[in-house]
């Protein structure tokens, strides 16, 4: 075994080199720090703020005093400017006595910047005159004038629990993976994968890496149990080339105008007429493909497709409906079965995919047939995915894609086909 | 490492059973050894891989001894993905066993087997 | 089909991907020559060449000789696509007391953000290694333009003895690549599918 094995392996690819034990320590030290902060915050709010404010709310109890003194209690803040709050000398009667005492308006006693607000505030009581307050009956100071919840204040314990959240939960992260070896880490994404909150599609975890089936199951069919959604939208091909055609004709008619101008005025400039004309040649070229994609699409009409089951199973036999609509004169249309492999590399720094077909069987064929408008030509025909064949496989850079192509050639018109994919399980025979 | 049935082709749903030892007892100290059963792709696309089974084991004594005795490993094999022999994709199971050593060494090997009877694909031109 | 006997396809990317294959030298040109026209330059350099020439591959195969000149890399490869460092990235360079920003990609940052990039290794006084398709204003290190020998002698490496000469179609997979090595290696990948299934009929 020992000659199989290679001793010491350097990591290299997208990661840093260098010992991760060091790096995934700088990590957990990052994060955790991010954390501590977010802790320390989160107390530090609870203790000064939440706390007190909780127990003049539910723990104070009621008296009446009377307003000896009013001021304005002054502080600086850091940047120098001047900050203020009410400030009170009252007198009060608790069951353990009379007490002359400072109070504060509210129990967080907060300095704040607006003095004409503080100035307000003092000028709703009058000194002599007896008021509500609250003392805390623990030692009987200190008191408060008003009571209430400040909602700023829980808003802002978000602020300290985010900081948690993110530095913990790195940190977890960090943790788990500290010195995992790939088979581990592939595991832990795994099982973050499949928390799936809304379940959608068991298929999914009961055939791992076999793709959904839930945009077919979703749409039923009129005729037979499932419609099949088609995967290449032509309205988005047609509205993509007639923004592209506009912006570009916009942009050259700019040029064109100032070309033909000068020609005009007897002024040619013979260098702007030269970059021009390439430009209109492609603008052309534009306009047809553009012509050519209306054509397809309204004269063509929608194709629908129905099958009687769904998923498929190699082996197995299904029925299609096939309705296509619009005013054709056809030479041929056909429908196929394929099975495509696609490949995603990210080359250094391009992306490149690479498909390649592996099966295709046609399973309907008709000839020189005419389709009227308003009435769409409709034929029904039957399929076999071949026993044993590969299933479905999605992955994230690679795929086995199964799909029904339906093609068609019109008399005097471009040819056009239509892609529908389809979703085929691995057979049940296979198991046990 | 070796599979209770040598070079078998497995059907979804069997018991991939075997037995993992070390034959030659390193004097450096075994940290743990870790089995998985995983599927990955090969071809032209990136690798992607995936656990189905995985197993960590760490020696009680610290002594790489403890593992000199067949440890027997099982798992139920999914249904999906089956082995499968693309043009540019190909997906290969094998059961994977790593050992980690004192000072960050790691050793690996593989043993591959089997999930399923796809036949090969063909190459095909679109029409 | 039998898998277990299938041998894998020794081009496929698991085999060719940047740091798989060791970057190969055709001139007198080595990793620690290549180290010391950096140090001269300051630490600062680029890595130009056409695509799939070997710019990434010749990244990794620097890593091990930066620490051993006593820098430490901290590395961002760029993908299709993405125009900026990934988020956290300054933090990264300095949390792990990088010497020396490696930059796979260079020539696909936005300007402002290389613009930020060359401000951030200025102040933080580090190093700059970039890979880009046309010259960048740092000074060129390596210029990477391999040949037909480069690609034989890559070809060698991954296929050690169990390929005989003229199975394979070498010369035509790099013509038709245009001096592209990533693409011939596809190119190969193909070829050697096509001779297995020969092999096996």
């Amino acid at each position: 075994m020992s000659r199989l094995i290679r001793l010491y392996e350097k990591k290299r690819g997208d990661r840093r080199t260098g010992l991760k034990s060091v790096g995934n320590l700088g990590e957990a030290l990052f994060f955790g720090l991010f954390f501590s902060i977010g802790c320390a915050g989160l107390v530090y709010m609870l203790v000064a703020l939440a706390w007190p404010e909780w127990r003049a709310n539910r723990q104070f109890a009621p008296a009446r005093c009377t307003i000896v003194d009013k001021y304005v209690g002054r502080a600086t803040a850091q940047n120098a400017a001047s900050l203020y709050r009410p400030e009170f000398r009252v007198v009060y009667r608790t069951p353990e006595g009379e007490y002359t005492a400072d109070a504060l308006y509210d129990v967080m006693g907060l300095y704040s910047s607006d003095r004409d607000a503080v100035d307000k505030l003092l000028a709703g009581f009058e000194v002599g005159q007896e008021y509500p307050c609250w003392y805390d009956p623990i030692d009987q100071r200190p008191a408060v004038l008003a009571r209430g919840y400040s909602p700023w204040l829980y808003v802002s314990l978000l602020i300290p629990l985010s900081f948690m959240l993110i530095g913990g939960g790195r940190l977890i992260y960090t943790l788990l993976h500290w010195n995992t070896s790939q088979e581990r880490r592939a595991l832990l994404n795994q099982r973050t994968a499949q928390i799936d909150l809304f379940d959608a599609g068991s298929n999914h975890r009961a055939l791992p890496t076999v793709p959904t089936d839930a945009n077919v199951t979703n749409s039923p069919g009129t005729t037979l149990a499932y419609r099949l959604p088609i995967a290449t939208r032509s309205g988005w091909v047609l509205f993509a080339t007639t923004a592209a055609c506009l912006l570009w004709n916009g942009v050259v008619a700019i040029f064109v105008i100032r070309a033909v101008g000068g020609l005009l005025r007897g002024e040619p400039q013979w260098m702007l007429v030269m970059f021009v004309v390439p430009l209109v040649a492609a603008g052309i070229g534009l306009v047809a493909y553009l012509v050519r994609q209306v054509i397809i699409t309204t004269g063509m009409g929608p194709t629908r497709l129905e099958i009687s089951a769904h998923p498929l199973v190699p082996g197995q036999p299904y029925e299609l409906f096939l309705s296509q609509a619009g005013r054709l004169a056809m030479r041929r249309l056909e429908i196929w079965l394929a099975c495509d492999e696609k490949a995603t590399y990210h080359q250094g720094t391009d992306m490149r995919t690479e498909t390649r077909r592996v099966f295709q069987d046609r399973c309907f064929v008709r000839t020189d047939l005419e389709i009227n408008r308003g009435l769409p030509f409709e034929s029904r025909c039957h399929l076999r995915v071949p026993p044993g064949a590969m299933h479905s496989f999605q992955a994230d850079h690679n795929e086995v894609i199964w799909k029904l192509v339906v093609k068609g050639s019109v008399i005097g018109w471009p040819d056009y086909e239509r892609e529908f994919q389809i979703v085929v399980n691995p057979a049940p025979t296979a198991a046990i | 490492m070796w599979l209770a049935e040598h070079s078998r082709v497995y059907r979804p749903g069997e018991v991939l059973e075997g037995y993992f030892r070390l034959e030659e007892a390193s004097p450096e100290q075994v940290r743990a050894v870790e089995l998985s059963a995983v599927w990955h792709t090969e071809g032209k696309g990136e690798e992607d891989l995936s656990v189905h089974y995985f197993e960590r084991l760490e020696p009680a004594s610290g002594s790489a001894n403890d593992f000199t005795q067949p440890h027997l490993f099982k798992s139920i094999l999914p249904p999906s993905p089956l082995s499968y022999s693309g043009l540019i994709l190909k997906i290969r199971w094998c059961v994977r066993a790593r050992v980690f050593l004192a000072r960050g060494k790691e050793l690996t090997h593989e043993v591959p087997f089997q999930l399923g009877t796809v036949p090969s694909a063909q190459s095909v031109t679109a029409t | 089909m039998n898998e277990l006997t299938e041998k894998s396809n020794p081009f496929s990317t698991r085999f060719t991907r940047p740091g798989a294959v060791p970057f190969i030298f055709t001139s007198n040109d080595t990793r620690q020559a290549l180290i010391e026209r950096l140090r001269r330059a300051k630490w600062r350099g680029q890595i130009v060449g056409p695509h799939g020439s070997g710019k990434s591959t010749l990244i990794e195969s620097l890593m091990g000789a930066l620490e051993d000149a006593g820098k430490k890399p901290a590395r961002f490869r760029l993908q299709s696509g993405q125009h900026r460092l990934p988020n956290g990235w300054k933090a990264e360079a300095t949390r792990g007391k990088a010497d020396v920003v490696v930059v796979d990609g260079y020539d696909q940052l936005w300007p402002w953000r290389k613009l930020a990039l060359r401000a951030f290794v200025n102040r933080q006084g580090l190093g700059l290694l970039v890979t880009s398709h046309t010259g960048c204003r740092l000074p060129t290190v390596f210029r990477t333009s391999p040949d037909a020998d480069v690609f034989q002698r890559v070809v060698h490496r991954l296929t050690p003895g169990t390929l005989q000469a003229g199975q394979l179609d070498l010369a035509r997979a790099f013509d038709d690549a245009h001096g592209n090595i990533r693409e011939a290696l596809f190119a190969l990948y193909d070829q050697y599918e096509q001779y297995s299934v020969e092999q096996r009929v």
